[in-house]
């Protein structure tokens, strides 16, 4: 789920020290803007009707064929 | 003589073989349009001269020594910066790439264009990698729109929808993740095509998001657009994502016209209720194409939201070690976008491709009814350059992640679309999508082809 009570703010915060990311202060509102904006794309993600129980995704692997 | 600017790329091809214009001629009168336009314009990055005419000058001596020459012989075509160009590092917009060693090889789609006997003039500008749907680029200036200098190219092939516009080339290569192809064709009123994905080889070519990368041509008409296509079609191992079909030519159907197609128009997440430009070329293409019919083309909007962040995830990932290391070399203005896209969770990616999978279905299922279907290419004309936010059904929004809000649904699933200028009275140029089935390029070429033909479909000549 995408969490309802989604914080830009802290989610940021944790993630930029997660990935050794530095969020210069010039850079912080434009990265709060587009993880907001993310944020909406998952929550549409979360209200589309896939059938429950499926786990079913685009990019799945296809092995080579033998002597590939 | 030289046959001119605007001359399509087959009439070029016919006289320099015949010998009523050589490609010398017709290459050095290009270069002469782009040393005098090009300041205003910004369509090219690299101008590869020197290459130009020694190639040129090749095919003529071919020709008089009356050896066979290729189908685009002399026709001068060029490629957005991000494909390989011997000789230049691949910046796909970026100053940071600059750095990088000069490509040793072509672009294989280079290379296919290039074995016709197609002349390259060089790169084009572009958003930088490709995260642009305006035109504009902190490092490489903004490029013009022809029609008016002081709007939008689009993007993020900016320059080639610039270039074929106004004469720069005939032809040219551009990348489409999410509308990048459809949105500077509708832009600068030009034809373009975005095959299905895994289609047409990505190899020697700078990635963006490799789940939605695909190639395709510009050109000012629906034939030369076919033929480009078909010189570029075949396998090519070397592109993970490739479906490695067969050539599956459309040159010989283009003119088979629509008789028998079901062709719809697309409603739900594509209605026009609120852009009224937009609206015209959607009803004049429903006209010329005989489709009363709307239909509403069910998981639109959550496909965008999947292409949305299935871009931001993967493209983020990709740059991460430049991010970490140099953030502020990349452009302010998609800087911000990708260090967001490094931080999204896991599950919304996973979701995403759920969804994705979830939506194909859905469409599939529409396809069972419906050959073709019509959809604005853009919700409008070309902003100003500079223009930050539009307006998207009364709601003010960041131009740059919005302008696609058409074509980026169609994408996330590989769709095949030619996007087509509408001539219905605007100020500015403007498009609709024709889209089809996978690996159904055909009736989209073939629709494309019957629209111009009815004088519906039009490449406006830009006053430039």
């Amino acid at each position: 789920m995408s969490g309802a009570g989604f914080d830009a703010e802290r989610h940021l915060d944790a993630m930029a020290g997660t990935l050794g990311l530095t969020v210069t202060e010039a850079q912080r509102e434009g990265v709060l803007r587009f993880l907001s904006m993310a944020h909406r794309m998952a929550e549409i993600l979360d209200a589309a009707p896939v059938p429950a129980d499926t786990l079913e995704l685009a990019n799945v692997y296809h092995p080579p064929e033998a002597g590939a | 003589m030289s046959p001119g600017h605007f001359a399509d790329a087959r009439a070029i091809a016919r006289a320099v073989r015949t010998r009523s214009a050589s490609a010398v001629e017709v290459v050095k009168a290009h270069l002469d349009r782009i040393d005098s336009l090009n300041p205003v314009l910004n369509a090219y990055t690299d101008v590869t001269a020197d290459r130009a005419l020694a190639q040129a000058a090749e095919i003529d001596a071919r020709v008089a020594a009356g050896q066979p020459v290729g189908v685009l012989a002399g026709v001068p075509f060029a490629v957005k910066n991000l494909f390989d160009i011997e000789g230049l590092p691949t910046r796909a917009g970026s100053a940071i790439n600059r750095e990088r060693a000069p490509a040793h090889s072509d672009g294989e789609l280079v290379r296919r264009l290039l074995a016709a006997d197609a002349v390259l003039l060089g790169g084009l500008n572009m958003g930088e990698y490709a995260y642009d749907f305006t035109g504009e680029n902190v490092h490489d200036g903004n490029c013009a729109n022809p029609h008016d200098t002081a709007h939008m190219a689009g993007g993020s092939s900016s320059g080639s929808g610039s270039a074929v516009a106004a004469g720069l080339c005939a032809i040219a290569l551009g990348s489409d993740t999410n509308g990048s192809i459809r949105v500077p064709s509708s832009f600068n009123g030009i034809f373009g095509l975005k095959p299905t994905y895994g289609r047409l080889t990505r190899h020697g070519s700078f990635p963006f998001v490799d789940s939605l990368d695909h190639l395709g041509p510009f050109a000012r008409n629906a034939a030369d657009l076919a033929l480009a296509y078909d010189l570029m079609q075949g396998p090519d191992p070397r592109d993970g994502g490739m479906a490695n079909r067969p050539v599956e030519a459309v040159g010989e159907t283009l003119d088979k016209g629509i008789g028998g197609l079901r062709v719809a128009i697309a409603g739900g997440w594509f209605d026009t209720t609120a852009f009224p430009d937009a609206a015209k070329a959607v009803a004049m293409a429903a006209k010329g194409l005989g489709a009363a019919a709307t239909v509403d083309v069910p998981g639109a909007e959550a496909g965008r939201a999947a292409a949305f962040v299935i871009t931001n995830a993967e493209s983020a990932r990709f740059h991460l070690g430049r991010l970490k290391t140099r953030a502020d070399d990349f452009d302010p203005d998609t800087r911000d976008r990708f260090l967001a896209g490094a931080m999204i969770p896991a599950g919304w990616l996973v979701r995403a491709q759920q969804v994705r999978k979830w939506y194909l279905e859905q469409v599939m299922e529409l396809f069972r009814s419906v050959d073709l279907l019509i959809a604005p290419s853009t919700p409008f004309t070309a902003p100003r350059i500079g223009q930050k936010t539009v307006e998207i059904r009364g709601e003010d929004v960041l131009a740059r992640p919005n302008i696609g809000l058409f074509t980026q649904p169609v994408s996330c699933i590989g769709l095949p679309v030619a996007a087509v200028p509408v001539a219905c009275g605007t100020r500015l140029p403007i498009g609709v999508q024709l889209i089809a089935a996978p690996w159904r390029e055909d009736l989209v070429l073939r629709a494309a082809r019957h629209l111009e033909s009815e004088g519906i479909a039009f490449a406006p000549r830009p006053a430039i």
